[in-house]
């Protein structure tokens, strides 16, 4: 079996495709955009904040091999990210202030690292972070919030485009279904962000179930990538199929229509905690790639996954092993990411303090005797009365 | 305590350093040995804007190389110079090059007017 495993791995990992230059050079623009996407995911009036983490793991060299115009590399990608916001209601103003991190850290480099990178010749290390305030008025359900974003590339080689540090500004808003966000380099604009959240999700206060939870997600986006005046749009379509369980997802890039991906997701769980995923990505020669994927609390495994496609370089071909956590918390409610109803959680109350055990413990014990007492006393004064009942036990799950 | 003492020092361990170069070669250290009866120069790799030059010796017929090296692992397209009996430096393609990492001598030959390389 473990034979059968490998052989299909290599058997797979050969038809990897390859890294380019350009693809890691725009990787900053990416990663800058899915910060603040992933941010307007979180961000709601009455949320209480989202820690997220993510550590992907590239197995084979040859996997994520870097093709440049002197040939193909062998190396390694490092991706890795944290998130972190912290909503908190100020007095009994009725106002939310909080505030929000995002990191990642990411490049590509000859030899595999954590922290310290090798720096080789032909390697790109760079950081992108997303920091800011937010302001929400949950009563009426609107909110804006407010930030910069930060590149530093740490070490750029020389076949790639030279990038300096830089900074960003963003703003966003939100208000009931409606969110935009925008953001700017000095005075010139790089993306705009309009979001409609018309799915109905209980998380939120809406519904569990009927019609509204049909209605789509639909995220529109205009990017000034270059910074001379060359616009894209990207479309994005997330669909509702079955009881907030099966989605549909559907991304469309113009004015290049050659990148897009079509994605089913199941989720076992509407919290969107778990997911098994089923993708397809349009090459721009025309050529379809397959992927999929499975999510778990803190595992993730996926092959060719089109979210990886976009989101790490436009790497294809590659197995990603990735410790993946996501959670938001949402007043009392635990949620995935974007997801729709709570976490299924037990809840259970624990004793720490000695002396409230023992004072519990005495409680039970005299509750367990008086009963005993009044059975045995009971059974003297009267004859018991015997209540037989038949039928079926129904419990609510929670 | 012990096992997770353990668990943690190689933890920090692998967070410090880029580990792979313990099992894999992130750079080539490269030497040519010249099979030929021409003297042979100027091992380079070829890019489309530009021409990295590897080794710059010359080495004569038999003869071996100094060690080069460079951070090129994987496979690259490789010229190299040849002196004919003329007395002049014509250009030889070698073709892809799969380098693996590591010390490597690439032992170049050439058979009824066909060049060759091979690894030892």
């Amino acid at each position: 079996m473990g034979i059968l495993f490998w052989t299909l791995l290599f058997a797979l990992s050969a038809h990897a495709g390859h890294l380019t230059v350009a693809g890691v050079s725009d990787g900053g623009a990416a990663i800058r955009d899915l910060q603040l996407r992933e941010f307007g995911m979180v961000f709601h009036p009455g949320s209480n904040g989202y820690l997220g983490a993510n550590l992907l793991y590239f197995p084979l060299p040859s996997q994520s091999q870097l093709t440049t115009e002197y040939g193909d590399h062998e190396g390694y990608i490092l991706r890795q990210n944290f998130a972190g916001y912290f909503a908190e209601s100020l007095g009994k103003s009725g106002w939310d202030l909080g505030v929000l991190w995002w990191i990642e850290r990411h490049g590509w480099d000859s030899e595999d690292f954590l922290v310290f990178p090798n720096y080789g010749k032909f390697s790109l290390i760079r950081s992108v972070q997303t920091a800011g305030v937010s302001i929400a008025r949950p009563q009426y359900n609107f909110g804006f919030a407010g930030g910069i974003q930060y590149t530093n590339p740490e070490y750029v080689g020389k076949v790639y485009e030279p990038e300096t540090d830089t900074l960003y500004e963003w703003a966003a808003a939100t208000f009931g279904p409606i969110s935009a966000q925008t953001s700017f380099h000095h005075s010139s604009f790089r993306h705009a962000r309009v979001t409609l959240n018309l799915e109905s999700k209980k998380v939120l206060g809406g519904r569990d179930s009927g019609p509204l939870t049909y209605l789509p997600n639909i995220d529109v986006a205009v990017y000034d990538r270059n910074g001379e005046g060359e616009d894209s749009l990207r479309i994005f379509w997330e669909q509702n199929l079955i009881a907030q369980r099966l989605y549909a997802e559907v991304a469309v890039y113009f004015p290049d229509p050659a990148l897009r991906f079509v994605a089913l997701k199941y989720y076992p769980d509407p919290s969107k905690v778990v997911s098994i995923d089923v993708t397809c990505y349009r090459k721009p020669d025309g050529h379809l790639l397959w992927g999929g994927g499975l999510s778990m609390p803190f595992i993730r495994v996926a092959y060719n996954h089109a979210d990886d496609i976009e989101n790490v370089f436009g790497l294809r071909g590659t197995f990603v092993l990735q410790f993946h956590f996501g959670i938001e918390k949402i007043r009392d409610t635990f949620v995935g990411l974007n997801g729709s109803r709570s976490t299924p959680m037990m809840t259970r109350e624990v004793d720490t303090d000695e002396s409230v055990k023992k004072q519990r413990r005495e409680q039970r014990e005299k509750e367990f005797e008086e009963s005993r007492r009044k059975s045995s006393t009971s059974s003297t004064s009267s004859s018991p009365h015997e209540i037989t009942a038949t039928g079926i036990v129904r419990e609510n799950a929670k | 305590m012990k096992k997770f003492l353990l668990v943690c020092i190689s933890f920090i361990a692998l967070a410090l350093c880029a580990c792979t170069h313990l099992v894999l070669d992130s750079t080539e250290r490269l030497q040519i040995k010249n099979m030929t009866d021409q003297e042979i120069a100027r091992l380079s790799v070829v890019g489309k804007n530009d021409t990295v030059l590897w080794i710059p010796d010359t080495v004569l017929p038999g003869e071996l190389s100094y060690v080069h090296e460079q951070d090129f692992v994987g496979t690259f397209y490789i010229i190299i110079q040849a002196k004919d009996s003329t007395g002049a430096w014509n250009i030889v393609d070698l073709g892809n090059i799969d380098f693996d990492g590591g010390s490597e001598l690439l032992k170049i030959s050439k058979k009824d007017g066909e060049w060759d390389h091979h690894f030892e």
